[in-house]
């Protein structure tokens, strides 16, 4: 067994996605990073509603009178949460919400599509956050100098990710032929370790996904092609039988 | 006919098109409409009741007849011929009234867009040009729609002047004025298909300017509904705009001077005119014959009007027969925002009344001048053939029936005759429908008002209202950090809520009954292990964390002992349960309380206003770790070995380690969090870790099981599991009526605290009704019928006469593996006092008989939970 525990990024699996979006849209999954809920105040934090301030490590983001959310780049997440309770309530939420990256020209005309809030830069200047909503997803929504980062519930960020790709589809000519409202979650390859062939071995686990049928006409359409869930073929059954 | 010159079309392009089978050719630029009537054809279809020949009557939206079907591109049914941009390939045709909806899924995008500014114009006439342009001037941030395809009003001229740095969006119908300056705008935008089709533009103005203009309202005479007859202002714009003449032959009638200004263009164009002017004096035009004090009472032809006949009795030929009746204000986004129209004498129209806050109505729609005009409604006639709205067959004699039937109120009329409730919304009919309602009540049109405009002002697809949320965008689907192995391993999920959780994991050519067999008996004989990340988890924190605890639950919480995990019942006022699960107590000011999956969000409202609103004072906080925490319950005999082996540093030993405790370790410098709890009876150890790693530790927890054959189980097993033990699914075998008594739950109910959240409702006699309904198991007596979920209890063999009493009805049933038979828990009045007693469950028609049993099948004394 490996000694040290790799974290998975519930964004993983569409980073190819992302990266293939067009000129003028950047949408990355940030790194996980340790983050408190911060009850009670602390000196220094923002008091100005809708507002967060940055750090030397991370931001402090006010979510409420009495509510900020810390991050911080230099803490574990169980760490930053005893240091902050030293002052008063505090919880580890490090893996409460996942955060998204956008930047590029066409962010303010993609968010427009699907959040309700005025992102003029007169309005929404950097500094400012708010909670609200993306399409159906709740998020804290955060302007930065060049960008605006989304933070997500993990169990929400599939949807937001398929939701961003969609919207993302009115700048790009070439996905022209994707049915509206298709995107699905792209299925991860299986990691080939060694805990995986042990997890595969017992009979308990034994329907791999279906490996997708090869079209051609399809592979250069979707050429940005994680888009439409490629299937994986790396199960070591699927190998075999090939 | 086309002129060789003329209108904002492109002559230099040709566009075929079918109509009704027949192609045509058109230019871009043109209506539908407008090609038809330039190559002759007025008739495009049938009334929706009467089946009388319709054609083309208005130039726009205002249009009361002209509805087609298109069939391509896309099957579209009832557009308006005048609203539908010439397309080449476009294929229509007329209908009977009603369309007919695709019967294939529709490929092209719809999708929304939010929009914010200072001031909105709606109309890019040359008022609402000039209103933008000011706004601008300001500074303001501006945005200006517009529904027809260019700027300018009723007269384009392609010289407009635009207003740079403004939102300008043409082609785009304001369907909607809501609170608040909130509009609601309908973009047609024609690009290209990786583009929405349409779109709803959600616009928040600080300031809407309604600058919309004004429609033309008709003169209702006999047989006024032919195909041939139409607006004068259409014909002109058919001229003006398309370069059409809509006919050679032209009879106008009016009854003021606005619609000389037609009559006198379309003689300029090379038609014949003879104006009909109701009034005793009338202008004179150069090329027009004008016959003063002279109406239309009625018309002839069948397929396009032939003549028109006048109040002199004279049949006067005419190939096309234009009416103006006056100029009616398009009020109709002030009226939405609750403005009040007022009917002004003068001009014989309904105008903006009392001015709105936010809104200001300008240009033609405040009230369009009318020169001389005399207010006319009808002319003398049968007014059983005297329509007031085309599109709904509806006719004066209608509105004298609804008026004779007692009817006072124009919107009781409306409802009586359907005159206004068409795809026009009454445009061309609502303000004449009241004027011959005042005629014939003898009142003054003042008095009656007008029906009230209510959104849309023009129909809108539900494609486009639903936008992109179709399709896997319908709703969000909620995953845990473990989905894509649920999914490799072959998942079968279930919906809880939005959560796609699995359900069982079928061996290839398994059947869900089989799964769940198999992974009931893997849990009680060996080791399975579930997702139960979706569990609700709420961190709370404080100094008064435990007194709030104890008003929410109905058991002590304050008396937990730290490192220590409780079950408990939430309930509402009304003493019924709302929620259940496990506390543990994380230290003296902090615990993490667990809710079921269904309730995490309600509970934490819960909690939220009880703290907020009642109990202020209270030093405590609350958080959502629903997220946060992975939930891995490893279950079963083996779950010791299992759990003893990835979690060295943790002594799993009964003695070190009893039920219903919590212990911290760490793994590979994580946190992990081990509790004791079970949802099955069984040896269970539940494993919470930053979802982070929940991929990893399942994993190893896997591998570490693998010796035991562990076995991954769904939501199913969990229910089975947990129903032979007779735990309750609140949701399931509660619903919203069960006391935790009903339930057996009187153990976790506090007989010391002083007060919590239901208390007081124990104590309402029918809480200490013997006959209430109370949670038992049911074991058909034939030990093989699963009875199915839902189904009544009754007491005997035979059923009595109706009415049936009812004993009570099964709220979960299924096979058991332990029991080798199925079961049943159910909610049965007086349920625990009938333990033995044989009733019976009716099951497709047959009356199978089962025994009352306690709740608990599996285990009661509890002998294995330690293992």
């Amino acid at each position: 067994m490996a000694d040290t525990l790799s974290p998975v990024h519930p964004l993983q699996v569409w980073a190819e996605a992302f990266a293939a979006l067009p000129d003028g849209l950047e949408i990355s999954a940030e790194p996980l990073v340790a983050t408190s809920d911060v009850r009670g105040g602390r000196p220094g934090y923002p008091t100005v509603p809708n507002t967060w301030a940055a750090t030397p490590h991370g931001r402090i983001v006010w979510l409420g009178p009495d509510e900020w959310l810390v991050s911080s780049d230099a803490h574990a997440p169980h760490e930053l949460e005893v240091e902050l309770r030293a002052g008063g309530p505090a919880v580890d939420v490090s893996a409460q919400r996942t955060e998204l990256r956008l930047t590029g020209p066409l962010v303010r005309e993609l968010l427009a599509l699907g959040c309700s809030l005025d992102l003029h830069s007169s309005v929404f200047p950097p500094g400012t956050c708010a909670q609200t909503t993306v399409g159906q997803v709740g998020v804290v929504l955060i302007a930065a100098d060049d960008s605006f980062h989304l933070l997500v519930r993990p169990s929400f960020a599939g949807h937001l990710a398929a939701w961003l790709l969609d919207a993302a589809i009115e700048f790009t000519p070439e996905l022209v032929l994707i049915p509206p409202a298709t995107i699905t979650a792209p299925v991860p390859a299986a990691t080939p370790d060694s805990e995986n062939s042990v997890l595969l071995s017992p009979a308990t686990i034994t329907a791999p996904v279906p490996a997708a049928t090869p079209d051609s006409e399809n592979s250069v359409l979707l050429s940005p092609a994680t888009i439409t869930a490629p299937a994986p073929a790396a199960t070591p059954d699927s190998e075999n039988s090939a | 006919m086309r002129l060789p010159t003329g209108g904002r079309i492109d002559r230099s392009v040709t566009l075929h098109f079918t109509f009704d089978g027949v192609g045509y050719t058109g230019h871009p630029g043109d209506t539908l409409a407008s090609a038809l009537l330039a190559n002759g054809v007025h008739r495009t279809g049938t009334s929706v009741n009467l089946g009388r020949p319709r054609g083309i009557v208005a130039a726009w939206s205002d249009d009361p007849a002209g509805l087609v079907q298109v069939e391509e591109p896309f099957p579209e049914p009832m557009l308006l011929a005048t609203t539908i941009e010439l397309t080449d390939g476009l294929v229509a045709r007329g209908i009977p009234g009603r369309g007919r909806l695709a019967d294939v899924p529709d490929t092209a995008r719809y999708d929304r867009r939010h929009a914010h500014c200072d001031v909105l114009v709606v109309g890019a006439g040359p008022a609402g040009l000039d209103a933008a342009r000011e706004a601008a001037d300001r500074g303001l941030r501006v945005v200006l729609v517009d529904d027809r395809s260019e700027p300018g009003g009723s007269r384009p001229t392609g010289d407009e002047t635009l207003v740079p740095g403004i939102l300008h969006l043409q082609r785009t119908t304001a369907f909607g004025l809501y609170d608040d300056g909130f509009v609601l705008a309908l973009e047609r935008r024609n690009g290209t298909p990786h583009q929405s089709r349409q779109r709803v533009h959600r616009i928040r103005a600080k300031h809407v300017v309604v600058a919309t203009g004004a429609h033309e309202r008709p003169i209702v005479f006999e047989d006024n509904d032919r195909p041939g007859i139409m607006l004068a202002g259409a014909a002109r714009e058919m001229l003006h705009r398309y370069g059409v003449l809509a006919g050679q032959r032209i009879v106008v009638f009016t009854s003021d001077d606005a619609a000389y200004e037609a009559a006198a263009d379309l003689a300029a164009a090379g038609a014949a005119v003879t104006l009909l002017d109701a009034r005793e004096t009338a202008p004179a035009i150069p090329g027009v014959e004008v016959r003063a004090g002279t109406m239309v009472v009625g018309s002839e032809g069948v397929e396009r009007v032939t003549h028109a006949v006048l109040s002199d009795g004279e049949r006067l030929p005419c190939d096309l027969l234009l009416v103006s009746g006056g100029w009616n204000p398009t009020a109709h986004l002030f009226s939405h925002g609750r403005g009040d129209l007022r009917y002004d004498d003068a001009l014989g129209a309904f105008v903006p009344g009392e001015p709105l806050d936010g809104v200001t109505v300008v240009g033609a729609a405040v009230g369009p001048p009318a020169p001389n005009r005399l207010v006319l409604w009808r002319t003398p006639g049968d007014p059983a053939k005297q329509f007031v709205d085309i599109a709904r067959d509806a006719t004066v004699a209608d509105i004298a029936r609804s008026v004779g039937a007692g009817m006072r109120s124009v919107e009781h009329i409306k409802r009586y005759t359907t005159i206004g409730t068409a795809h026009d919304q009454g445009k061309t009919s609502g303000v004449v429908a009241t004027g011959v309602a005042a005629e014939l009540l003898g009142v003054p049109v003042a008095s009656l008002g007008t029906t009230t405009f209510r959104p849309p002002y023009t129909p809108v697809a539900f494609a486009a209202l639903a936008g992109r949320d179709r399709g896997t965008l319908f709703d969000p689907e909620r995953t845990t950090a473990l989905h894509p192995w649920h999914v490799g391993a072959g998942a079968v999920f279930e919906d809880v809520g939005q959560w796609k959780r699995p359900r069982y994991y079928p061996r290839t050519g398994e059947s869900m009954d089989a799964s769940v067999l198999r992974e009931c008996a893997a849990v009680r004989t060996s080791v399975g292990i579930l997702d139960g990340s979706t569990l609700g988890k709420i961190d709370v924190q404080g100094p008064d964390a435990d007194v709030l605890l104890d008003r929410l639950y109905t058991n002590m919480i304050s008396n937990l002992a730290v490192g220590r995990a409780r079950y408990g019942v939430m309930c509402g006022a009304d003493g019924m349960v709302i929620d259940d699960g496990t506390v543990l107590r994380i230290a003296d000011d902090r615990f993490l309380v667990v809710t079921t999956t269904g309730g995490a969000a309600k509970i934490l409202d819960w909690m939220e206003e009880w703290h907020q609103t009642e109990w202020p004072d209270l030093r405590v906080h609350l958080a959502s770790v629903t997220e946060q925490w992975a939930v891995f319950p490893v279950v079963g005999p083996r779950s010791r070995d299992v759990v003893g082996a990835v979690f060295p540093d943790l002594d799993v030993s009964a003695e070190a380690f009893p039920f219903m405790a919590w212990r911290d370790t760490v793994l590979d410098g994580v946190p992990v969090r081990v509790a004791r709890i079970s949802f099955s009876g069984e040896l269970a150890f539940e494993v919470n870790v930053s979802s982070w790693y929940a991929d990893v530790v399942w994993r190893r927890l896997l591998a570490a099981g693998a010796p035991f054959g562990i076995t991954p189980y769904g939501t199913e097993t969990m229910h089975v599991l947990r129903a032979e033990k007779g735990y309750p699914i609140i949701g399931q075998d509660t619903d919203g009526t069960v006391t935790p008594h009903d339930l057996g739950l009187a153990w976790a109910v506090s007989k010391k605290k002083v007060d919590f959240v239901g208390k007081r409702s124990f104590a309402r006699p029918s809480n200490l009704d013997p006959l209430r309904k109370q949670l038992v198991g049911l074991l058909p007596v034939d030990a093989t019928t699963k009875l199915p979920e839902g189904s009544q209890i009754v007491e005997g063999a035979v059923l009595p006469p109706p009415p049936v009493p009812m004993l009570g009805h099964v709220t979960s049933s299924y096979h058991s593996a332990e029991l080798g038979r199925p079961f049943a828990l159910a909610l049965m009045k007086a349920g625990r006092a009938r333990i033995g007693d044989v009733v019976h469950v009716p099951v497709d028609g047959t009356l199978v008989p089962v025994e009352v049993a306690g709740s608990v099948l599996v285990d009661p004394e509890g002998t294995r939970r330690d293992g």
